[in-house]
């Protein structure tokens, strides 16, 4: 698979602050690939540079093939839902949109039949002619979801796509999302770890502004083994300092009661295992239930160092 | 019946409907004024001193009771209409709002024709009187029609364009960015108050100068002759411009001097009017992020380029209206000038006036684009206009006090110091003043262009 998004050393300062500090990425055609990170971590200037809102401090990338291109050239080739933007108060909704398709090449009947479909893909087909002011913050972010869909483009970047919606309008944006698959590449943001496993075929893990992990949901599930163990009651400090005294084990903690461990990288599924259920037993803990695995939230903490809010880690 | 849902009210209609309430309460001054001065023509009638008579006849001309009961009649018909059609564009509803305001309009033009019919003097308050009703007939009828519209006569409007359009050749970006500019502007309601402030401020211009003008010459019209081109006629020129002498004799001796008067005073004007026509170019939306929608289809050079030509057009508009309407009026009420004339220094005027109008919106273009924020961008842009003048005046009066040579040159840095050569009796001299606006106007988009393609929007 050739890939629609190239990244290398991209560097973005604000002042004295580097958003993004030498980001590497590489996003495969036809994915669905997660952007992950703690607030600030630079998910959203890398959007914004790619979508040309922002100007990169140094650094080259390559969207569809095209080199640092600037929105315009990629024209209905690039869809995005950027963070934060606000559409203009006086105008209806359908106007803007229609406006929006017409500068994508499409003639005034085509426009408003395909701005009409996008609004009804996330269920706004009903407030098309009013006014954004008319409008809820969710309402709105569905029709800067719409206006990511116009065209159906190639490419589409959703920041944070399901913050702030309903339950059943977030199953309504996945399963849009989901019906892309293989044929569009879409790149989503999102805090919502558990919602990007089961949706995303890739994943980036980006932390201070730069890439520190990236790979297939597949690889990643499948590496970086993780151990849930439920006991008769719940850990004890004692027993936690033990387990991280393990060679075979790099992070241990208590989630709601139930053993979280991490095994150190290039450690053996079967030593670790080994070890930590020697201990256990030795300690007089057999355990309940004894899981393998990996979550996207253990990689991520992983990958970040982080603790398990996953926010403050460094 | 009313849609009810203030949510959907464009700031455009917000702007008309806050007018015409502030409007209703003065016509209803006028009424009381117009009421109490009708008692008192009854009371004076063949007695009282030859001033009050003079007084009365401003008012009245040569109407009858009658006449005057009538106007007062429909004056308050159209008060009351203009009163309630306020409340009813606050409340979007179509039946109070749309039409009890079309309703008022044609209420005022008919007042209007009837008052001049039956002899009520016609003077350039009556351009103030046909501006606003005129005004509110083209936006509620063109530009906000389908803001009152149903839902289902809004849909198959915007669909209206029929499946045969889309065979034509697709317009550039810069088009689409400007038609959309231009159609924003009026609904968001920013051009709408340029055009009434602008119109409004340029109307009473013009009837500073012609309305005394008016009541000499029905006095005295050889003694109003003889002020146009005396000494005092050229000293109020040579004040507004700081020109010589043999300038000024030509704005007052070659030239009609009302008219002249009138245009010189727009020019000193122009670049504030500049300013409100065209702070929010792009700052606005940088603030908001409502630019990167539009950044992702279209470059950044088409978006500035077509946000300056939406300003450049909307108030090139409203100094199409404000020098035609002055004119006709002078062409048609003031007999002391041949029309030929008044209407070709009127479109040396309009041409002056577009000159100063360009390098100013240009500018205007450069610091909306360099701020995120369109009332930031107005301070900015108003301080821009005026402070240099202020400041260069400043310094040459004080450098010429301390005995040093004249730095007026120092205006020549900036369009300012240009205007009035833009109607100079040298046509080399106006040729410069073009080519001057020319250059500043291509300096500051170039300006602009840089700055808006290089920032983070």
């Amino acid at each position: 698979m050739a890939d629609v998004v190239e990244v290398r050393g991209l560097w973005k300062q604000f002042g004295k602050f580097s958003a993004l500090a030498g980001l590497d990425l590489a996003i495969p055609e036809g994915s669905l690939f997660a952007v992950v990170g703690a607030n600030g971590a630079g998910k959203t200037t890398l959007f914004s540079v790619l979508g040309g809102f922002l100007r990169a401090t140094a650094g080259e990338w390559r969207v569809l093939g095209m080199q640092a291109p600037e929105g315009g050239q990629l024209r209905a080739r690039l869809g995005m839902l950027p963070q934060d933007a606000a559409f203009l108060a006086g105008v209806p909704v359908l106007e803007q949109l229609i406006f929006c398709a017409r500068l994508q090449g499409l003639g005034p009947h085509a426009a408003r039949k395909e701005c009409m479909r996008t609004l009804e893909a996330v269920g706004l087909a009903e407030v098309a002619e009013r006014n954004p002011r008319a409008l809820s913050h969710g309402m709105l972010k569905r029709v800067a979801l719409a206006q990511a869909f116009i065209g159906n483009p190639e490419l589409v970047f959703l920041d944070e796509p399901t913050a702030g919606l309903d339950p059943e309008t977030a199953r309504r944006v996945r399963d849009l999302v989901r019906s892309m698959k293989g044929t569009r590449t879409v790149v989503i943001s999102s805090h919502n770890l558990l919602e990007l496993q089961e949706l995303c075929t890739h994943v980036a893990v980006i932390h201070q502004g730069r890439t520190v992990s990236s790979g297939s949901m597949v690889d990643i599930a499948s590496c970086g083994v993780v151990f849930r163990v439920l006991l008769e009651e719940e850990p004890s400090p004692a027993l936690l300092s033990a387990l991280r005294a393990l060679p075979e084990v790099a992070h241990a903690e208590s989630r709601s009661g139930e053993l979280h461990l991490g095994a150190r990288p290039g450690t053996q599924r079967r030593e670790a295992a080994a070890a930590v259920l020697g201990l256990l037993l030795a300690e007089g803990l057999p355990p309940r239930r004894f899981q393998e695995g990996t979550t996207l939230e253990e990689h991520f903490l992983a990958s970040v160092g982080g603790t398990s809010d996953g926010l403050g880690g460094s | 019946m009313a849609i009810a849902d203030s949510e959907k009210r464009p700031g455009g209609i917000t702007a008309l409907a806050v007018i015409n309430l502030v409007l209703a309460a003065f016509s209803a001054l006028g009424i009381l004024t117009l009421a109490g001065l009708l008692l008192f023509k009854d009371a004076f009638e063949g007695q009282g001193s030859e001033d009050v008579h003079v007084e009365l006849d401003k008012a009245f001309g040569s109407a009858g009771t009658l006449d005057i009961v009538i106007h007062l009649g429909l004056s308050i018909v159209a008060s009351a209409l203009l009163g309630l059609s306020g409340i009813g564009l606050l409340r979007m509803a179509p039946v109070l709002g749309r039409w009890l305001c079309n309703a008022y309009a044609l209420t005022s033009l008919v007042r209007i024709g009837v008052d001049l019919a039956v002899g009520f003097p016609l003077n350039a308050g009556v351009l103030l009187d046909l501006f606003y009703p005129a005004l509110v007939l083209v936006l509620l009828n063109v530009t906000f029609r389908r803001d009152f519209a149903g839902g289902a006569a809004r849909a198959a409007d915007v669909g209206a364009t029929a499946d045969g359009e889309e065979h034509l050749s697709r317009p550039s970006s810069t088009a689409l960015v400007t038609n959309f500019g231009l159609r924003h502007a009026l609904r968001g309601g920013a051009a709408v108050l340029f055009v009434v402030v602008f119109l409004g401020s340029g109307f009473m211009i013009a009837n500073l100068f012609i309305s005394p003008l008016e009541s000499m010459l029905k006095d005295s019209p050889r003694r109003a002759e003889a002020m146009l081109e005396s000494e005092m006629a050229s000293d109020t020129i040579g004040f507004i411009t700081g020109a010589d002498d043999a300038t000024c004799d030509y704005f007052v001796k070659e030239q009609p001097a009302v008219l002249s008067a009138i245009l010189l005073l727009l020019a000193a004007l122009m670049p504030f009017f500049a300013g409100m026509a065209g702070f929010n170019q792009t700052a606005g939306e940088i603030g908001s992020r409502g630019l990167r929608f539009l950044l992702l289809r279209t470059d950044r050079r088409s978006l500035f380029i077509g946000r300056f030509l939406a300003a450049l057009l909307f108030s090139s508009a409203g100094l199409v209206l404000l020098v035609l309407a002055v004119v006709s009026y002078m062409v048609l009420k003031l007999d002391i000038y041949p029309g030929i004339e008044l209407v070709s220094w009127g479109a040396q005027g309009f041409i002056a006036l577009w000159f100063v109008l360009l390098p100013h919106l240009a500018m205007m273009a450069w610091i909306s684009a360099l701020l995120d924020s369109a009332l930031m961008a107005f301070t900015v842009g108003t301080a821009a206009v005026g402070l240099p003048v202020v400041l260069l005046k400043g310094v040459a009066s004080a450098v010429e006090t301390a005995g040093g040579a004249s730095i007026a040159w120092l205006d020549r840095l900036q369009p300012w110091g240009w205007k009035f050569d833009l109607l100079s009796p040298s046509f080399g001299m106006r040729a410069l003043a073009v080519f001057m606006m020319l250059l500043f106007t291509a300096a500051f988009l170039w300006l602009g262009l840089r700055s808006f393609q290089r920032r983070d929007v």
